[in-house]
């Protein structure tokens, strides 16, 4: 910026502003400023939304852990019971009876379009999107049923979950 | 161009725009972490849960006794002192109670606690249309008050051979093995001890069902006593008297001496008589063992609940099994 302080023995030059040299190393000046901070920009917001999408699957995961655990908690298969009679698969769609110690009341789980739905008659939750996801029983060494294994890819590292069933056989 | 400099509205912007960027992920991160660190506390009081629930079973293991279980065991002494700091824990004895899906209709009508309007043979029809339950409420409610229900009953009960409902043995086997052909032999069976009135030992319980009936159904059915003398409540422990007329005297006798004593299997004989102990199936409903406890440990807001059952016929130290566990809330 031209200064104000002017030489009482110079004579004063007109205010006609800047020469067409000023103004294009000025604008190339703010050019390559402007590059800087455009891609220093970039870089960041994809940083920032790289860490909200990984916040953002971990508390997903954390919540689907916690619908699974208090779901699969409820099952009480009896223990005259043989525990593959109180589970049932078609295609991605478990159902598992005994929810609560009743044969009548069922609990449900599906993996559809990425998204676990866990629920009973009437009231369903549903944790998602996963990519990758993969649900299935969960069986000990005789091969009965346990509970209920969900496996989630994290983009190269996969996370296992382990619900158990609120009962185990006799 | 101003002779002034200002900051450009565009860096202005962008630095606004930066700001709420930021702003906004890190409270998306507190709040994932704030979630995190509540999951984690969560962890962390399950674990002083279960670590009260593991020593109870292991206080339950290393009883000096573990032919007889009763209120002079040491781990009624030790769950007085719970390790975690504000923890309680519980132990209650769930199986000598009458297992309701078991229990005999001639007995069912000896104790005269049906409702008013119903028999014991509408109960019997009720457990062949609708099976063995886990709840006895509300199915059970229309036969008994609520208060007989949960004194006197029980739904975590072995099913013993010598005087388990020969309806409910039948179901039993159907349960297991869904041959209803197969099951009814079972009772056809069961039927002709009965008619010859032949007692089945522990012993000779895989000899006289037969293999294949008792690797379908042992350990679910057994001949051990069903209940355990020392916590039986009193009413039916008269009522078990009563039934097989034994003097009530000796019911009394024992509910007596009960708090302060450990009865041993061999004793038995001697309190209930000789002829009762040898010509009623007595010996069948009470014994001196536990089979299923429940362990219930809180800490503050936190509660556990586990069933373990006993594994029945082994003369050594107990062997117990973890059947279910439920956290609250």
């Amino acid at each position: 910026m031209r200064g104000s302080k002017r030489s009482p023995t110079t004579p004063q030059r007109p205010e006609a502003g800047f020469s067409f040299l000023e103004i294009l190393v000025a604008l190339l000046l703010f050019s390559v400023l402007g590059l800087v901070l455009w891609s220093g920009l970039a870089s960041a917001q994809g940083l920032v939304r790289k860490t909200i999408q990984r916040a953002s699957l971990s508390l997903q995961i954390l919540q689907l852990d916690t619908g699974l655990r208090q779901a699969l908690g409820r099952v009480r298969v009896p223990f005259w019971v043989r525990a593959e009679a109180a589970v049932s698969q078609e295609g991605s769609l478990l159902a598992i009876s005994w929810l609560d110690g009743y044969p009548e009341k069922t609990l449900t789980l599906q993996l559809r379009d990425g998204r676990i739905r866990i629920g009973e008659a009437g009231a369903q939750g549903s944790f998602g999107p996963f990519s990758g996801a993969r649900l299935r029983l969960y069986r000990d060494e005789a091969g009965r049923p346990q509970g209920v294994e969900v496996s989630i890819d994290r983009g190269g590292e996969t996370t296992l979950l382990l619900a158990r069933f609120g009962s185990n056989p006799l | 161009m101003k002779e002034r400099g200002s900051a450009s509205a565009v860096v202005l912007i962008l630095i606004l725009f930066l700001s709420a960027l930021f702003l906004a992920a890190s409270l998306f991160l507190e709040l994932s972490l704030r979630q995190l660190r509540r999951s984690e506390e969560r962890d962390e009081r399950r674990r002083s849960l279960l670590r009260e629930a593991r020593r109870t079973l292991q206080l339950l293991l290393e009883d000096p006794t573990p032919l007889s279980d009763s209120p002079r065991d040491p781990v009624w002494e030790g769950i007085q002192r719970p390790v975690e700091s504000g923890c309680t824990v519980e132990l209650r004895d769930l199986s000598s109670r009458l297992g309701l899906n078991w229990a005999r209709r001639e007995l069912l009508e000896s104790l005269g606690v049906l409702q008013p309007g119903h028999s014991a043979q509408e109960l019997q029809q009720f457990r062949e249309d609708t099976g063995i339950h886990l709840n006895l409420k509300p199915g059970f409610l229309a036969f008994f008050s609520e208060e007989d229900l949960d004194s006197l009953f029980t739904a975590y009960s072995y099913f013993n051979i010598n005087i388990g409902d020969e309806l409910a043995l039948r179901k039993l086997h159907f349960v297991r093995g869904g041959d209803l052909a197969r099951a009814e032999e079972f009772h056809v069976a069961i039927q002709q001890l009965r008619i010859q009135r032949q007692t089945v030992e522990s012993s000779e319980l895989e000899q006289r069902i037969g293999a294949e009936n008792y690797r379908l159904l042992y350990p679910l059915l057994n001949a051990e006593p069903a209940m355990n003398l020392h916590f039986v409540p009193a009413s039916v422990l008269r009522g078990l008297f009563r039934h097989y007329q034994v003097p009530v005297e000796k019911a009394e006798s024992i509910l007596a001496m009960r708090p302060s004593t450990e009865f041993g299997a061999s004793e038995l004989e001697a309190l209930f008589g000789k002829e009762a102990f040898q010509k009623t199936p007595l010996r069948q409903y009470l014994g001196v063992r536990t089979w299923f406890w429940q362990i219930r440990v809180r800490c503050g807001e936190d509660g556990l609940s586990w069933v373990v059952a006993r594994l029945p016929g082994t003369e050594g130290p107990a062997r117990l099994r973890l059947l279910e566990e439920r956290f609250s809330p």
